[in-house]
Formats: C-alpha cells, sequence, structure tokens
C-alpha cells in the first residue's frame, strides 16, 4: 500500500462529499437557472429579434431596431434619464432620512432599540400596494393634504406640487423606501467601537469632526447596502408612477410595462429590459465590490 | 436634554408620521362618505357594505394569504438546506453558487416579472396563482438563504460534534439537534418571504391571471375603476388586521429569538 494510493482514496472521498453536499443546493441551483436564467436569456434573444404587429412570430433576426428605438424617439431616451435622476434623488433622500434614524437608535436610544427600530417598519406588513392607495387619496388636487388646508383656509387654491406628479413620485418613493435602509446602516453603526468615538473626543475633535472623521466612514458599508436595496428597484419601478405619477410622472419601467401589456411589443419591451439590465450590472458592480457577501448577510 | 436630541426627536416624530400617517388616513376615509376629507357622515359603514357585493376583494386577500403561505414554506425548505451547505459544508462551486443566489436580490423586479412571463406564454404557460407562487419562491429563496446562513454560523458546531461523538448519524445530528437549535432563524426567514411575498405587487402584476392577490387586484381595480376607491379603503382594513397580527407574531419571534 502505497502513500500515493491512500491519498488518492482521501482526495476521492473528499470530493465525493463535495458533490453530495452540492444535492443541498441543487433545488436552488435548479429554481434560479429555469426561473431567472432561461427566461431573462430568451428575453435577450428576443430583444434583437423583429416580431411581426399581426402574427406576433419572428420576422427578422438579428436586428438592432429594437435598441435604436431608445434613439430615434427622443421621448423614450428622456424617459430613461429622466428614471436615472429619480433613483439617484431618491436613494439620496431616502438613505439621509434612514440614516438619521439609524443614527439616532445607534448613539442617542438607550433602552428597546429594537423596538424603535421595528416601529418604522411595522407599516410594511400592510403592504406597499396600500400604502400608495393611502398617498393616492392623500395627494392630488382634491386629496386629502390639500383639502384639509383649504378647508382650514390656509391656503386659497390646491398647492400644484402635491397634485400627481414627477414630484409625489419622489416624496411617496422617498417614503415608502426609506424605513427599509435603517437596519442595514443601523447594524453598521451598532458595530463601531465606541471606544474610537471616545479617542476622537479626547484628542480634541469636535462632534462634527468625529462624525465626518470616524462614524461615517466606519458605516459606510451599511451605507453602501442600503444604496444598493433603493436604487436597484427604483430604476426598474412603475406600480408608484402609474398611481401617483399622473402624466408627468411615469417612469421607463411603466414604458416596458406599456410594451408588455401590447403584446406585439415584446421586442422593444426586450430590448428597454436590457438596456434597464445593464444598468443594474453596473450599479451592482460598482457597489458589490465594496460590501462583499458577509455584509450582505449580516444586513437581513 | 441637549438642542441635538430635541432636534434629533423632531425628525424622528416628523418621519414617523410620514410612515404611520397614510395608514391612519385610509382608516379613517374607510367609514367616511367620500374618499377625501372634510368627513361627511362620518362614521358610516356604507363601504364595508358595498364590499360584501364584491366577492373578489375578499377572494384576493384570501390568495394573497394562500401564494404567501405556500411560498414561505418552499421557500424555507431553500434557504435551510442552502444554508446549511453555505455555513457547513465546501460544496463544488461555492464561489459560483453565492453570486448566483445573489442575482435574484438585485434585479428589478420588472426585469424578473416580463422575462418570466413573456417566456411561459411563449411555452404556453398561462399567469395564475402557481405562476405567482413560482415566482415568489424565486425572489424569497436568496432571503431566507442569507438569514439561515448566518444563524448556521452563529450556531456553536461543538454541540453537533457532541452528538456525532455520542453515536448520532448525519441525519438523526441534523433533525435533534441542528434543527431545533436554529427554529428562531427558520422563523425570521419564514416571516421574511411571508412578509416578500404578501407584499409584492410589481412582479405579481406580471403573473396573475384571473385570480389576483389583494396588492394586484388594489392595483388593477385603481387604474382601471377609479370610481371604487372607497370599496378598497373597506378592504384595506381587513388586509390591516391580518397586518396587525403578523406584526405582532412577528416582533415575538424576534423577541424569542434574540
Amino acid at each position: 500500500m502505497s502513500i500515493k494510493k491512500s491519498f488518492r482514496n482521501f482526495f476521492t472521498a473528499q470530493t465525493n462529499s463535495r458533490l453530495k453536499d452540492l444535492l443541498l443546493v441543487l433545488p436552488t441551483y435548479l429554481w434560479i437557472i429555469i426561473v431567472f436564467f432561461i427566461p431573462v436569456f430568451s428575453v435577450l434573444i428576443l430583444s434583437f429579434a423583429e416580431l411581426s404587429p399581426v402574427t406576433r412570430t419572428v420576422v427578422n433576426f438579428p436586428v438592432l431596431s429594437n435598441y435604436a428605438k431608445l434613439f430615434i424617439r427622443t421621448d423614450y431616451a428622456r424617459l430613461l434619464l429622466r428614471t436615472f435622476f429619480i433613483a439617484v434623488t431618491v436613494t439620496a433622500s431616502s438613505v439621509l432620512f434612514a440614516y438619521v434614524v439609524a443614527y439616532f437608535i445607534a448613539f442617542r436610544v438607550l433602552k428597546n432599540k429594537y423596538t424603535v427600530l421595528f416601529l418604522f417598519q411595522a407599516p410594511y406588513f400592510a403592504t406597499y400596494m396600500l400604502i400608495l392607495l393611502a398617498w393616492r387619496l392623500m395627494l392630488g388636487s382634491t386629496g386629502v393634504i390639500n383639502s384639509l388646508l383649504l378647508y382650514f383656509g390656509l391656503i386659497s387654491e390646491p398647492i400644484k406640487l402635491l397634485g400627481y406628479n414627477l414630484f409625489s413620485v419622489w416624496l411617496v418613493l422617498t417614503a415608502t423606501w426609506f424605513p427599509w435602509l435603517i437596519l442595514p446602516i443601523f447594524v453598521s453603526l451598532e458595530k463601531i467601537d465606541r471606544v474610537l468615538l471616545e479617542a476622537s473626543d479626547d484628542l480634541g475633535a469636535s462632534p462634527i469632526t468625529t462624525f465626518l472623521k470616524v462614524t461615517f466612514p466606519l458605516s459606510l458599508p451599511g451605507v453602501f447596502v442600503a444604496v444598493l436595496f433603493v436604487f436597484i428597484p427604483t430604476m426598474g419601478e412603475f406600480i408608484a408612477p402609474a398611481v401617483v405619477g399622473g402624466r408627468t410622472g411615469i417612469l421607463f419601467g411603466n414604458l416596458i410595462y406599456d410594451f408588455f401589456l401590447k403584446g406585439f411589443r415584446w421586442d422593444v419591451a426586450a430590448a428597454f429590459t436590457v438596456y434597464l439590465l445593464i444598468i443594474t450590472f453596473i450599479a451592482v458592480f460598482l457597489l458589490y465590490r465594496r460590501i462583499g457577501f458577509r455584509k450582505l448577510m449580516e444586513s437581513l | 436634554m441637549t438642542k441635538s436630541s430635541i432636534m434629533f426627536i423632531v425628525v424622528l416624530g416628523f418621519l414617523l408620521i410620514l410612515t404611520f400617517f397614510p395608514i391612519a388616513i385610509l382608516l379613517l376615509l374607510s367609514l367616511n362618505e367620500t374618499s377625501t376629507l372634510p368627513l361627511r357622515n362620518f362614521p358610516t359603514l356604507k363601504w364595508y357594505i358595498e364590499l360584501l357585493r364584491f366577492p373578489a376583494a375578499i377572494n384576493a386577500v384570501k390568495y394573497s394569504l394562500m401564494v404567501a403561505s405556500v411560498t414561505t414554506g418552499a421557500a424555507v425548505i431553500f434557504g435551510i438546506c442552502g444554508g446549511y451547505a453555505l455555513a457547513r459544508t465546501n460544496f463544488a462551486g461555492k464561489k459560483i453558487f453565492t453570486g448566483l443566489l445573489l442575482m435574484p436580490m438585485v434585479t428589478p423586479y420588472i426585469i424578473m416579472g416580463f422575462s418570466l412571463m413573456s417566456f411561459l406564454l411563449k411555452m404556453g404557460v398561462n399567469p395564475s396563482l402557481i405562476v405567482i407562487i413560482i415566482g415568489h419562491i424565486l425572489i424569497t429563496i436568496p432571503y431566507t438563504t442569507l438569514v439561515l446562513t448566518s444563524r448556521f454560523i452563529a450556531l456553536d458546531i461543538s454541540l453537533e460534534e457532541a452528538a456525532m461523538d455520542l453515536g448520532a448519524g448525519k441525519f438523526t445530528t441534523f433533525r435533534k439537534v441542528t434543527l431545533p437549535l436554529i427554529m428562531p432563524g427558520v422563523a425570521v426567514a419564514a416571516i421574511l418571504a411571508f412578509i416578500i411575498s404578501w407584499e409584492d405587487v410589481a412582479l405579481a402584476v406580471f403573473l396573475a391571471g384571473t385570480e389576483q392577490t389583494a396588492p394586484v387586484y388594489i392595483y388593477s381595480l385603481l387604474m382601471k375603476l377609479p370610481k371604487f376607491v372607497p370599496i378598497l379603503t373597506a378592504m384595506s382594513s381587513i388586509i390591516l388586521s391580518f397586518a396587525i397580527g403578523l406584526a405582532f407574531l412577528m416582533r415575538m419571534i424576534e423577541r424569542i429569538s434574540a
């Protein structure tokens, strides 16, 4: 019996167990491949096809005309830019709000931290759609807010900004998103060693300097998770714009959804979906490198 | 109390109002004659009585609960297997798996909804509750797996080793030692999956057929027949009563597992 042989035995035993353990994740693998990858891949192929408006069959393949649609019709390109702009502003404002709350809970609340944290998340059990419905009733020229202000004589005519428009989309998305972002930021703030803050204070730094030079940089991983959580869904958002966006508030996602509903425009919808996918990829690539698997896991 | 504390409390109060005010308004308006203020003929049960003539609204809540329950069950099983594998074993292609696992988590629902439904329609599968469940399992797997992975990592491995030293097999150890110990984690994962399914509208509007979940029902009625909004306010209090129950349940489980 040579050393070589026993080594080989050991090696195959290990490979066997590594393959056997693979069985545990096989269902998840299959599910993600069948329900996610194959459909997304089929959309990728579809985006290069031209469908006949009548028979809905492929008449031309491969073509780039679907991709070109974004540049031929300037309003489509403008919609994509507007969506990017809204996604950036919603991300900025909701992360800021979430940061304030998380900071307060982590550093100022001494008892029942998790109850306060939970208080902000509780409305989510009511479902997103219900909160959107509520905002639909609150906004608008005859909505709750405007009619209340009129009733008390605080204004003489409805405030236009609180109608159904792009501003309302920003407001509603910010209000509905920030509670979700508190947790990841809170987790990274909680982890900061308080000794560091005392040291900074002892060395004569003002509270603001301590925050900017110590607390904030150390909380960045949580902020990146929060940015990832809000930016990506907002790029694809189409429900809130449909509910409170009115005519001026629709976003790129609404375009895709409309093309989907009109069956013969699936080719264009597919190309636009691919555009969205590319933007998502870039965002994930930039952010995930700074987060990593472990951080993401801890933030849930 | 310092100046900055007062400022914080003011901001926090404002944000809490921003979160809870919409729901309070919804409840208030469900008891009102019109779906805006000022109050007229308040309180009235008119819309709740009207709601009885909309069996589809009640069914939608039922379908939502069904979809969320089945999704939760499946996603938790996937999560236990995946979480155990990620935390305790060194299976082939671990890196690829984690990358793959995170994909549905960082992809906008509209992309998954459009891809899945256009693909299924081409394959001859029509939208239905089952298709919604298939989609919901996809979006909840990453969450349940991640939550359970961290629970498995936090679990002291020596307990399992002790069981094995005492002669228990791998499966017995898992069933009698590991599983009971991570039960709180399973509960957290289950509730997370339930909420994600229960509150999803963006994916479900693509996948829903004639049987709609509650959020899809609200969305389509709001878009197509806005004059029925008062019915929706009445329906919302049914959803809210479930929501409050769920919220309490979750808080209780979080307390126990902390």
